[in-house]
């Protein structure tokens, strides 16, 4: 037992694994959390597509200096109203737009990082995480994005259910039904943002899908859905995290690793049932 | 609350357009408060688009909508809508009593659980509509006819005055309609506005007080008898109508 507890503990004393398992725990909250409207709503496809187009938006801001998290919500934020202008422009399928800007975008990213020499960055770091070098400013930054993306999601609570399951009715009535849908983009990018530091631009929809996805399988209803998500999304981190400590795996894929597995435990215990 | 001697709702010369193609023109219709409408016409009539016209959700090209004498965006309220079934999300898990309690949203205060008052409004209306026992189902869980009337309880738990339900009729059985039209028939005794649209003729005559005939345009509105002319059955059907409803069928 106490093997164990010293197991769990020992890690601890390093001060980086610290900053590392309050980021991890609260990426892992928050895009659980906010995975609940992107599985409900099916924007699996669009989180991807986000996580992919921030990434020149990152660089540049590197490049000129500002922090990366401006510059990745800056992106995102446009992509976000980018897409609705364009699949309304061009009378194309949302799919197509998102696959167009995502790919172009992520292209560029490569392009202007592989262009700058004597930056910083690791690509490698953006794409899979690296969340064992987090800063503590990073771990405020988490701490207030995520604070910020769950009181929004708080905040709009019944109008987001209102439009998510019945969005003319909720047009009906005067619920801003158009503003509300481009405020989950924003949020999504927002969350996005952090959730690169844990498990990188290719696993974030894992992150976001997942764990939301298992809780969907676990209960029947939509905000004990969030809650259990949410509790998934945090401890997939935390077992995510202790494993790559001790197995030396990347800890974004430990913790994706982790959050599948409980959804085939899920998905299992559900056919049982049914 | 109601004023019955006003129209519900007067509509002049109303016209709808998508890009090039004009969906609604010259549609001016009244109908009188605690009336039960029929808005027949085939599919791709406008019927759903008069309805959006008359919450404020499409641009008019031209003319006016009025809502108890006022415009649109000023009776948001009032109004309350039940959507066609595809344009639900109905993978989303809400129980039919939080579907219900969804018409409280506008009149409830941010940040506030919902008061004793809209919880009552709301299991009054449960009971109203013979859904108290289902509450606690998903709504997914729910027959076609049943998810009608969770969404008609909404209604009433909005306290809504006039109510839209696009084509309620379309995937509910023969016996459920006629249940959903008894229920609707009794709002109507209390003064509420009901504009049912449908492509369904079965029963028309039983079942409304009035019908709007819509293909593109009005092509007549008043009592079932007297609105169906052959004419206009075949204005909106074709031929086929009319054969249709030689058959017995409409009278």
């Amino acid at each position: 037992m106490t093997e164990v507890l010293d197991n769990i503990s020992d890690p601890l004393q390093y001060s980086f694994m610290v900053r590392a398992l309050v980021v991890s725990v609260l990426v892992g909250v928050t895009c659980a959390v906010l995975g609940s409207y992107v599985v409900m709503r099916g924007l699996a496809f669009m989180g991807d597509a986000l996580a992919h187009s921030v990434l020149p938006g990152v660089i540049l801001a590197l490049l000129i200096g500002l922090s990366p998290f401006a510059g990745a919500a800056a992106v995102g934020i446009t992509v976000a109203i980018g897409i609705g202008y364009l699949t309304r422009r061009t009378g194309l399928s949302e799919d197509t737009t998102i696959g167009i800007l995502f790919a172009g975008l992520f292209a560029l990213g490569i392009t202007v990082l592989s262009a700058s020499d004597g930056l910083s960055v690791n690509l490698e770091d953006l794409l899979l995480g690296q969340v064992l070098g987090v800063s503590t400013t990073d771990v405020y930054v988490t701490l207030g994005m995520a604070v910020l993306v769950l009181g929004i999601l708080y905040y709009f609570h019944k109008e987001l259910v209102f439009t998510s399951f019945d969005p003319v009715g909720a047009e009906v009535i005067g619920i801003p039904t158009r503003f509300l849908s481009y405020l989950l983009l924003v949020l999504l990018a927002l969350v996005i943002v952090i959730a690169i530091q844990a498990v990188g631009l290719i696993l974030v929809m894992a992150m976001l899908v997942t764990p939301a996805a298992t809780a969907f399988l676990l209960v029947r209803r939509f905000m004990p859905m969030m809650v259990v998500g949410g509790a998934l999304g945090g401890v997939s981190a935390i077992v995510g995290l202790y494993l790559s400590f001790y197995f030396n795996i990347p800890s974004g894929a430990a913790m994706v690793l982790v959050a599948t597995s409980f959804f085939v435990t899920a998905t299992a215990m559900r056919r049982r049932v049914v | 609350m109601t004023n019955r001697n006003m129209n519900a709702l007067d509509m002049t010369d109303v016209m709808v357009q998508f890009g090039e193609t004009v969906v609604l023109e010259n549609v001016t219709a009244s109908l009188a408060a605690g009336t039960l409408v029929g808005v027949v016409g085939p599919n791709g009539a406008g019927k759903s688009t008069l309805f959006n016209a008359i919450a404020g959700l499409a641009h008019l090209q031209k003319g006016k909508v009025l809502i108890y004498g006022s415009a649109p965006d000023k009776a948001r309220g009032r109004l309350a809508y039940v959507p066609q079934k595809e344009d639900i999300n109905w993978r989303f898990p809400l129980t039919a009593r939080e579907v219900v309690m969804l018409g409280r949203v506008h009149k409830s205060r941010r940040l506030k659980e919902s008061n004793s008052n809209d919880r009552n409004l709301v299991d009054e209306s449960l009971h109203r509509i013979g859904m108290w026992e289902k509450r606690n189902n998903l709504v997914s869980e729910l027959s076609g006819g049943q998810r009608q009337r969770v969404f008609v309880a909404r209604a009433l738990a909005q306290e809504a005055d006039i109510l839209m339900l696009d084509e309620a009729f379309s995937g509910v059985d023969f016996a459920s309609q006629e249940a959903l039209v008894a229920a609707l028939r009794e709002l109507r005794d209390e003064g509420k506005t009901i504009m049912l649209a449908t492509h369904d003729l079965t029963r028309l005559s039983e079942r409304f007080d009035t019908v709007l005939c819509i293909n593109r345009h009005v092509c007549a509105v008043g009592p079932p008898d007297t609105a169906f002319t052959p004419e206009v059955l075949e204005e909106l059907y074709g031929a086929h109508g009319v054969a249709f409803a030689e058959g017995g069928h409409i009278h």
